[in-house]
């Protein structure tokens, strides 16, 4: 057959939430037993249809993230102080765009088509990691964003890069590799601020108070209490818990923060050396839950300017579709 | 006007200019018509950047100053940018046309500089071939197939084109150095590339169905004096820079 | 619509309606295959979305090709790349048992040895 035809492009739109009724048990057995033994799922395979959901829903909510992420840090482009600067947060921004393309490119092999991910973004109806409902206030903002948003999502995407689904694990190697150059990249105008003049240095300061609190939210919350957590590590599409990863990302930034002369607007964050895990200060869940919810300072302005791109640029499409084209499922 | 200030004009024509396109044209990265053009634009943007940087390095070795204070502070009325790249983005017609009229012009003035006397920019010229060919066939394929499309994109192409060309021509200002940048081998004169340049982009208009109406070019760019956009274009492109213009940023 | 970003603040977005496109506006997709030396294999890179084939060439070079050297790039609309289907891979289960295949098992040595051997006193 061609392409990916075997895919049906139709599936996703009738994937109820935690549907596991009617899977075939010697299927699940079997399924079960490849992703055990370390094999990948590819877009041929027999899958859980809730399996399919979750994927579906987990890369495309990345791909979002992406696509929004380009947006704070692109609105300092402009204003970039010096060559250095300008090009770099071109190219950044760039591979942003970039890493959207190849993971809805993933996704689009589990069925779900780009232009109904793009649909479900500009209506609200799906999510982008929360993160980016913030706006960069200052150039500040663009290092923080730059260097410990990046670190963060680093920590989430490497250890996702080892789960279950063949395209995704691709899509993230490549993914890893083009954020080690961010990551130095970040760091580099991260310290350059924070070594700079008392002036430099607050305006860093101010913006890592500013991210502190989404920075924690990032990883989302505690998942102790998460029914589906235990089947998607099971499928390895979760490879590891919330708090985990928030762990790992202390571990690897505090340090770093600190060693610039930094100061974590978190009076309660230390690490419980006994059994390796930060405590940290309440930082408002109640807020998280609201700026998922649409209450963000940036989520209205998100979403209008996805929509000024879609009206801006319907033109293009509407020249540029050739009539004999056919639609088809990437092969990710 | 001596050899050394005919060098200074060209090269701080050709870098203002390169500076001030490549920054109109970064304003697109993240909100192009689709993701793939949305990254193949925004390397443009990155060329042409970098192109300006490799000119101000030039200047500098002459004595002129740093590069990121070559660009990033200097007054508007000593840019020697044409309107042309100082007018904004548009639609993505605008831009496109933009594009294809600039780049134009840009391959035929560093294909002759190729062979020019001043040696930093000779290799300079050779270096951007790769680039700018990449810009030009960019071109080509998109205004092709948009002039092949609707009614409504081909309309989108002819008034972009028809409110560039004035400006366009303006890319071929002339001024009291073209005396000593002929005799001093750097290069044709304005007039030449014009020429050339007419004899390139008439016969892709055509060919594309697009008019251009006899025009007086829009100058005053190569003397420092600007359109009304560069002026609130270079306060927002150093806002941060000039927090500390002594910083380490 | 007021914003930090001197961008948006550009645009107009104002009394602007969340919509959505038609699920016809999707665009044809293209399989591209690199190759990052002379004298290596192309190797499929991934996919993209353009209007044809020479739209697709253009935008490969850089989604696929900016950031490695790139001394060949090849592109395949979707719909020419045939592909075996899922329920016939069962046909590769036994390929890795073909040992007539392989270069094992040939007791080559032994033979030569033997053959010295008897030969040793001729």
């Amino acid at each position: 057959m061609y392409g990916n035809a075997f895919v049906d492009p139709d599936e996703w739109k009738n994937l109820k939430k935690g549907d596991m009724t009617e899977e075939d048990p010697q299927k699940l057995e079997a399924f079960q037993a490849k992703i055990d033994a370390g094999d990948k799922i590819e877009p041929a395979d027999w899958m859980p249809k809730e399996y399919r959901r979750q994927l579906i829903r987990m890369i495309e909510q990345h791909a979002n993230s992406e696509l929004i992420g380009a947006l704070p840090e692109g609105a300092w482009i402009t204003r970039a102080p010096g060559f250095k600067r300008k090009m770099a947060l071109v190219a950044k921004v760039q591979d942003e765009i970039g890493h959207a393309q190849l993971l809805y490119n993933a996704a689009e092999s589990l069925g779900k088509s780009r232009v109904a991910m793009l649909n479900d973004l500009m209506t609200g109806k799906s999510k982008y990691s929360n993160v980016f409902n913030y706006p960069a206030v200052t150039w500040a903002d663009v290092a923080v964003i730059g260097f410990l948003v990046d670190g963060a999502a680093i920590v989430n995407q490497l250890i996702n890069s080892k789960g279950s689904y063949g395209p995704y694990c691709r899509a993230l190697k490549r993914i890893c590799a083009e954020e080690a150059f961010h990551l130095k990249q970040g760091h580099d105008a991260f310290v350059s601020l924070a070594t700079g003049t008392d002036q430099q240095h607050q305006m860093l300061q101010d913006a890592l108070d500013r991210w502190w609190k989404p920075l924690i939210h990032f990883f989302g919350p505690s998942d102790k209490a998460s029914v589906h957590g235990e089947k998607l590590q099971r499928w390895k599409v979760k490879m590891a818990s919330n708090d985990h990863m928030r762990n790992k990302f202390f571990d690897q930034y505090v340090p770093k923060i600190l060693e610039v002369g930094l100061t974590i607007p978190d009076a309660e964050l230390i690490k419980d050396e006994s059994t390796g895990e930060w405590q940290f200060g309440d930082p408002d869940w109640d807020e998280f839950f609201r700026v998922i919810k649409g209450d963000g300072p940036c989520n209205k302005e998100r979403l209008a300017v996805r929509n000024w791109v879609r009206e801006n640029h319907q033109w293009v499409s509407d020249a540029l579709l050739r009539p004999d084209r056919v639609r088809m499922v990437p092969l990710a | 006007m001596s050899t050394q200030d005919a060098t200074r004009q060209l090269l701080f024509q050709m870098a203002d200019d390169a500076l001030i396109m490549g920054h109109r044209n970064s304003e697109w990265t993240g909100i192009g018509p689709t993701l793939e053009e949305d990254i193949a634009f925004s390397s443009m943007a990155q060329d042409k950047i970098g192109h300006a940087y490799q000119l101000y390095k030039i200047l500098n070795a002459m004595g002129e100053g740093e590069m990121d204070k070559l660009a990033f502070n200097r007054n508007e009325k000593d840019f020697r940018s044409c309107h042309l790249v100082e007018l904004p983005i548009g639609d993505y017609a605008f831009s496109l046309m933009r594009q294809f009229l600039f780049d134009t012009a840009e391959s035929i003035r560093y294909e002759q500089l190729q062979n020019c006397s001043l040696t930093p920019l000779a290799q300079l010229a050779v270096k951007v071939k790769g680039e700018l060919r990449y810009h030009k066939m960019h071109a080509d394929v998109w205004i092709k197939q948009l002039a092949n499309g609707t009614e409504e994109s081909k309309a989108r192409l002819q008034a972009a084109l028809s409110e560039l060309w004035p400006y366009a021509l303006g890319m071929f200002e002339e001024g009291d150095w073209q005396a000593a940048r002929k005799s001093e081998g750097l290069g044709d004169s304005e007039s030449e590339i014009r020429e050339k340049w007419l004899a390139a982009v008439s016969p892709k208009l055509e060919e594309w169905n697009l008019r251009v109406e006899s025009a007086e070019a829009v100058e005053g760019g190569r003397q420092g004096y600007h359109s009304e956009f560069l002026a609130p274009l270079l306060k927002e492109m150093t806002e941060v820079f000039n927090i500390d213009p002594l910083a380490s940023w | 619509m007021e914003s930090l970003d001197p961008r948006v603040g550009r645009m107009k977005v104002d009394g602007l309606e969340a919509g959505t496109v038609s699920e016809e506006n999707y665009w044809e997709s293209f399989e591209v295959f690199h190759q990052k030396k002379t004298g290596t294999a192309f190797v499929h890179v991934g996919s993209l979305q353009a209007s044809d084939h020479e739209m697709a060439m253009l935008l490969a070079k850089e989604q696929y090709g900016r950031r490695m050297t790139t001394t060949g790039l090849w592109v395949v609309k979707t719909t020419n790349v045939f592909v075996l289907e899922p329920d016939e891979m069962h046909m590769f289960s036994t390929t890795a048992s073909k040992t007539h295949r392989e270069a094992v098992d040939y007791k080559v040595r032994d033979k030569i040895s033997a053959f010295k051997e008897k030969n040793k006193n001729k």
